[in-house]
C-alpha cells in the first residue's frame, strides 16, 4: 500500500469528514507525504476543520492504529482501491466527484468491465418484476455487468437475475461492509461477494445513514455506461441515479408504465422530461449503446405436454390467478398444481403474490 | 348414627371414588365438612337443609359431621349435595342404610329438592366403570350423556323425594337404556358445508389433503377472501369420529361444562377458534382448577387461529410442544392434570399488515420491511409444523353470483375416508394414524422416492428458493396425495403438486 493510499484510508476513518472537506484537506496537504505526521503543524488546518475535529483526528495519528485497521480490513477480505490505484475504474474518474476510496469485496476485475445499471423502487408491481428480470437477464447473458444498489425490490431482482444467469453483477452499498443493509439481503451479499463484487465508498464501520444513499447513487451512475430505470415512483431514489446519469452524460433508459400507476410515475416522468430514452425491449439498450447482442442460444426445447402448453398459452397472454386458470382450462386443481410447479421449475413462469402466475416471456 | 355413601370426584378428566362418611352426634346443631372441601361443598349446608325440609323430611337438630375420604385430596363441585342429603336421611333412619350400598350417587340439589345437572358426569362414569362400579344414581338432565356407556345400571332421578322413595323400595325407576353412537351419528349434519363455498378450488383441494393426512394448514389471503368460511367447513370433511374418539372429546367438553345435554355426546369434530387476544392459559389450560384450554377442547378436531400473526408470540409458541406430543400437562399448585390435545391446526393470515399485498383491486400500503416483519412473526419452528401453506384467492363477483352448488362435503369426505383407511392399514402397529405424524423411521420407509421424483425435488430446491425445512413437509404431503390417488408409491405428479403448497417457504416477492 502506497503512502497515498494510506493517507486516504486514514481520512476515511473520520465520518465527519465530508467529501468537500476531504478535497480541501488534500489541497493543503501533500498527499505523497504522511499526512498524519505533519497534521498539527499545517498552518491552514484551521481553515478546513474546527477545533473539535482537530482534537479527534490528532488523537489517532499513530502508525500502529492505521496499520491495525488496514490489517483488520485485509482479514475481512476487503480490498482497498483508491483513486491512485491503476485498477480504479476509469468510468468513475470521469465524474465530478469520484469517490477517493472504493472498499471492495469479491472480484475487483469487474470494476473495469462494461457496466450497465438497473435501478428501481423498493416497492414494485408484477410488471416491474417481470421487466427487471427480462432486462437483467439480457444484460447478464451478454456479459454485461449489472450494477445496482442491493436495496429490496427492483435492485434485488436485478442482482438475483444476474446471479441466476451466472452473469456479472456489482452491488454498490451506501454503508460500510460491517453494516450490510438491508439485513434481509445479507445472504444475497454473501452470494455476490463470492465471484461478483460488492463495493462501498464508506469505510467498513460506517453505518448506513440516510444521507449516504443519494451519494451512493452517483457511483452507480458513474460506473455504468447506461442506467435503466425499470419501475420507480417519482420520489424513488432511482430518480437520483437517473439524474446523476443524465448529468454524467450516460445513457438513461426508462421503461414506460401506465400513466395512472403510482409504481411507474417516476419512469414516466423521466420520459416526459426528455431525460430518458424510452425502451420497449432490451434490444433498444443494445442498439443505443452500439453493442451487439449475442444470438440467443435456444435452450433445448422442453417438450411440454398438451395441458402444460395450454396453461402456458393462457399465461403468455396475461397474468392469471389460479382460479382463472381453473375456469379457463377446466383442469382439476391437483393436475393444475402439478403443471404450474413444473412450469415454475423450468423457469417459464413466476408465481406472484395472491396466488397468481405470470409467464416469464 | 353413622352413614356411608359412595360418590365420585374428578381430577382433570379422570375420576376417583370419594367415600362420604356422615355422623350425627348429640350437641349443638351444626354442619361440619372435613376432607379438603371447597366453598361449593361447604355451602351445601344450606342447600341440603332446605331441600330436606322442602321435601317434607325432618332435618336433625344435632351436630352433623361429614368426612370426604380420601381426606388429603382437594375436592370441589356441587355433586356431593345429593349423597350428603341421603346420608343424613339414612343416619336418621328415614331410609334404610343398607339400600345405599353399591350405588355411586351424584347430584346437586336445589332448595326445593329438585336435582340439578352436573358437569363431568361422563368422565366420572367412565372411570368408575373401569374401576368396576356398576350402579349409579345421577341427575336426570345428565341422563343422555350417561346413556352412551354400556353395561352400567344408571338411575336418572329428578327430585330428592323420588330418590328416597326409590331407595325405600316404594317406587321403581327405570334403568337408563343404552343409546347407540351410530344412531346419533347418522342423525347429525354439519352446519357448514363446502357445497356453499364458491370457487376456491385450490384451497379446497389443499384442505382435502390436510384432512386426508391430518396435516396442519395455513391459509394466506386478503380480507374477505373466505378464509374463515373455508376453515369452518373443514371439520365436515374430516372422517367421522370413532366412538372412543367421541368419548374422549365428550369427557373434556363435559368437564369444561360445554356439553350439549340434549345430545349428551359430542358427535361433531370440535371446531375451536379462540380470539387472538386469548391468553396463554386460555389456550393451554390452567387456572386454579387446571381446567382444559382451547387446545384440549379442540382435541380430535380443529383449532382455528384466525389472523395468526396477531396472536402474542409466546402464546402461539406454546402450541409447539402439544402439537408434537398430542397432549398437554397442566401443573398447578393443587393438582397436575394431563389433557389430550391432538388437533389439526388451521391458521389464517393476511399476506401483509394491510392485507392487500398482491391484490388487483386494492393498493397495498405496506413497506417491504413491514411485510417482512409481519411474515416473520410466525417463527420457523412453528412453520415447521405446518405442512401446507395455501394462498386463497379473493373472490370475484361472477363466482359469487352463480347459482349452482359446489361439490358437497360428504363427497370429499368419502375420498378422505378412503385415504385414511390406507394410512390406518399402513401404520397398523406403530401407534400413529396419519401421515402427518410419521417419525423419521416411518418417513424413510414410506416416503422413498424413485430417481425421477428425486431429480424433480432437487431441481425444485435449486430453482424455487425452498428452505431445507420444506423437504420433509413436501414428502409427507406427497405421501398423502398419493394415498388420495390410491397409489402405493409417490409419483412425479404427487411431488409436483406437493411443492405448490409451500408458498411461505419461497421468498415472498422474489
Amino acid at each position: 500500500m502506497t503512502i497515498q493510499d494510506k493517507n486516504l484510508v486514514w481520512l476515511d476513518l473520520f465520518e465527519f469528514l465530508t467529501y468537500h472537506k476531504k478535497v480541501k484537506l488534500l489541497e493543503i496537504f501533500n498527499v505523497n507525504t504522511d499526512i498524519k505526521k505533519s497534521f498539527l503543524s499545517n498552518s491552514k488546518l484551521r481553515d478546513v476543520l474546527n477545533e473539535q475535529e482537530i482534537t479527534k483526528m490528532s488523537a489517532l495519528t499513530s502508525n500502529e492504529f492505521l496499520d491495525r485497521k488496514i490489517e483488520e480490513y485485509t482479514k475481512a477480505n476487503i480490498k482497498i482501491i483508491t483513486i491512485y490505484n491503476p485498477n480504479y475504474p476509469d468510468m468513475l474518474k470521469e465524474i465530478a466527484t469520484p469517490p477517493f476510496v472504493l472498499y471492495c469485496k469479491g472480484n475487483t476485475q469487474l470494476l473495469n468491465s462494461y457496466c450497465v445499471g438497473i435501478v428501481g423502487s423498493r416497492k414494485h408491481s408484477d410488471y416491474g418484476l417481470v421487466t427487471t428480470k427480462q432486462y437483467a437477464k439480457a444484460l447478464a447473458e451478454n456479459n454485461i455487468t449489472v450494477v445496482s444498489g442491493m436495496a429490496v425490490g427492483i435492485d434485488t431482482i436485478a442482482h438475483k437475475t444476474a446471479l441466476e444467469q451466472t452473469g456479472n453483477t456489482i452491488a454498490v452499498l451506501a454503508g460500510g461492509f460491517n453494516h450490510i443493509y438491508p439485513a434481509i439481503n445479507i445472504k444475497l451479499s454473501r452470494e455476490i461477494e463470492q465471484s461478483n463484487l460488492l463495493i462501498s465508498e464508506s469505510a467498513p464501520d460506517v453505518a448506513p445513514l440516510s444521507y449516504l444513499f443519494p451519494i451512493r447513487n452517483r457511483i452507480i451512475a458513474g460506473l455504468s455506461h447506461a442506467i435503466i430505470v425499470t419501475e420507480a415512483g417519482v420520489k424513488s431514489g432511482s430518480m437520483h441515479t437517473a439524474n446523476y446519469a443524465f448529468d454524467f452524460n450516460r445513457e438513461v433508459f426508462a421503461i414506460p408504465g401506465k400513466i395512472n400507476s403510482p409504481y411507474s410515475s417516476g419512469t414516466n416522468q423521466l420520459i416526459k422530461d426528455n431525460k430518458a430514452n424510452i425502451t420497449l425491449s432490451p434490444d433498444d439498450v443494445f442498439e443505443v449503446l452500439n453493442l451487439t447482442k449475442k444470438e440467443k442460444i435456444e435452450n433445448d426445447e422442453i417438450q411440454l405436454d398438451i395441458n402444460a402448453q395450454l396453461v402456458l398459452n393462457y399465461l403468455n397472454a396475461e397474468k392469471k390467478t389460479f382460479q382463472q386458470l381453473v375456469d379457463l382450462t377446466k383442469l382439476p386443481a391437483q393436475e393444475l398444481n402439478a403443471i404450474l410447479t413444473e412450469l415454475e421449475m423450468t423457469g417459464m413462469i413466476t408465481k406472484l403474490a395472491n396466488n397468481s402466475y405470470i409467464s416469464n416471456k | 348414627m353413622l352413614a356411608k355413601i359412595l360418590s365420585f370426584g374428578l381430577n382433570g378428566i379422570t375420576g376417583y371414588p370419594v367415600q362420604i362418611e356422615l355422623d350425627i352426634n348429640n350437641g349443638l346443631p351444626g354442619y361440619d365438612v372435613v376432607g379438603l372441601a371447597d366453598t361449593a361443598i361447604k355451602e351445601s349446608k344450606s342447600r341440603v337443609k332446605a331441600a330436606i325440609k322442602n321435601s317434607a323430611f325432618n332435618y336433625p337438630i344435632n351436630k352433623v359431621i361429614i368426612n370426604l375420604a380420601p381426606a388429603d385430596t382437594k375436592k370441589e363441585g356441587s355433586m356431593y349435595d345429593l349423597p350428603i342429603a341421603l346420608g343424613i336421611l339414612a343416619a336418621e333412619d328415614i331410609i334404610p342404610n343398607k339400600s345405599l350400598s353399591g350405588y355411586i350417587i351424584l347430584g346437586e340439589l336445589s332448595l326445593d329438592g329438585e336435582i340439578r345437572k352436573l358437569n363431568g358426569i361422563l368422565p366420572m362414569l367412565i372411570s368408575a366403570k373401569q374401576m368396576g362400579y356398576t350402579k349409579f344414581i345421577i341427575p336426570k338432565e345428565n341422563a343422555v350423556e350417561a346413556s352412551f356407556i354400556d353395561k352400567l345400571e344408571v338411575f336418572p332421578v329428578e327430585t330428592l323425594k323420588q330418590v328416597v322413595s326409590f331407595l325405600k323400595g316404594e317406587i321403581n325407576i327405570e334403568k337408563l337404556s343404552n343409546k347407540s353412537y351410530e344412531d346419533v351419528l347418522k342423525e347429525h349434519n354439519y352446519k357448514h358445508d363446502f357445497a356453499y363455498v364458491k370457487g376456491q378450488v385450490s384451497a379446497k383441494r389443499a384442505m382435502e389433503i390436510a384432512a386426508a393426512g391430518g396435516h396442519n394448514i395455513l391459509l394466506i389471503g386478503p380480507p374477505g377472501a373466505g378464509k374463515t368460511m373455508l376453515a369452518k367447513c373443514f371439520p365436515s370433511i374430516l372422517p367421522d369420529m370413532t366412538f372412543e374418539e367421541s368419548l374422549e372429546v365428550t369427557k373434556i367438553h363435559s368437564v369444561a361444562g360445554l356439553l350439549d345435554t340434549n345430545r349428551g355426546i359430542v358427535v361433531e369434530r370440535p371446531f375451536r377458534s379462540p380470539h387472538h387476544t386469548a391468553t396463554l392459559i386460555a389456550l393451554t389450560g390452567g387456572g386454579q382448577k387446571a381446567k382444559p384450554g382451547e387446545i384440549s377442547l379442540a382435541h380430535n378436531g380443529v383449532l382455528f387461529l384466525d389472523e395468526m400473526p396477531e396472536y402474542a408470540r409466546n402464546t402461539i409458541e406454546t402450541l409447539r410442544q402439544p402439537m408434537e406430543d398430542g397432549y398437554i400437562t397442566v401443573a398447578r399448585n393443587a393438582l397436575t392434570v394431563q389433557y389430550p390435545a391432538n388437533f389439526i391446526l388451521v391458521a389464517s393470515m393476511n399476506p401483509c399488515p394491510c392485507g392487500y399485498y398482491g391484490s388487483t383491486t386494492h393498493e397495498c400500503k405496506c413497506t417491504p420491511s413491514a411485510i417482512h416483519k409481519y411474515l416473520s412473526k410466525i417463527s420457523g419452528p412453528l412453520l415447521d409444523r405446518i405442512d401446507l401453506h395455501i394462498e386463497v384467492d379473493s373472490i370475484n363477483y361472477d363466482d359469487l353470483s352463480g347459482g349452482e352448488l359446489e361439490e358437497p362435503s360428504c363427497e370429499i369426505k368419502k375420498r378422505v375416508n378412503k385415504a385414511r383407511e390406507i394410512q390406518l392399514e399402513r401404520f397398523k402397529d406403530s401407534g400413529i394414524y396419519s401421515n402427518a405424524k410419521m417419525n423419521e423411521k416411518e418417513f424413510k420407509k414410506y416416503c422413498a422416492l424413485n430417481k425421477e421424483c428425486n431429480n424433480i425435488l432437487e431441481l425444485a430446491f435449486k430453482k424455487m428458493n425452498l428452505s431445507a425445512r420444506a423437504y420433509n413437509r413436501i414428502l409427507k404431503v406427497a405421501r398423502t396425495i398419493a394415498d388420495l390417488d390410491g397409489k402405493e408409491n409417490i409419483e412425479k405428479q404427487h411431488i409436483l403438486e406437493a411443492i405448490q403448497y409451500r408458498s411461505l417457504d419461497k421468498k415472498y416477492s422474489v
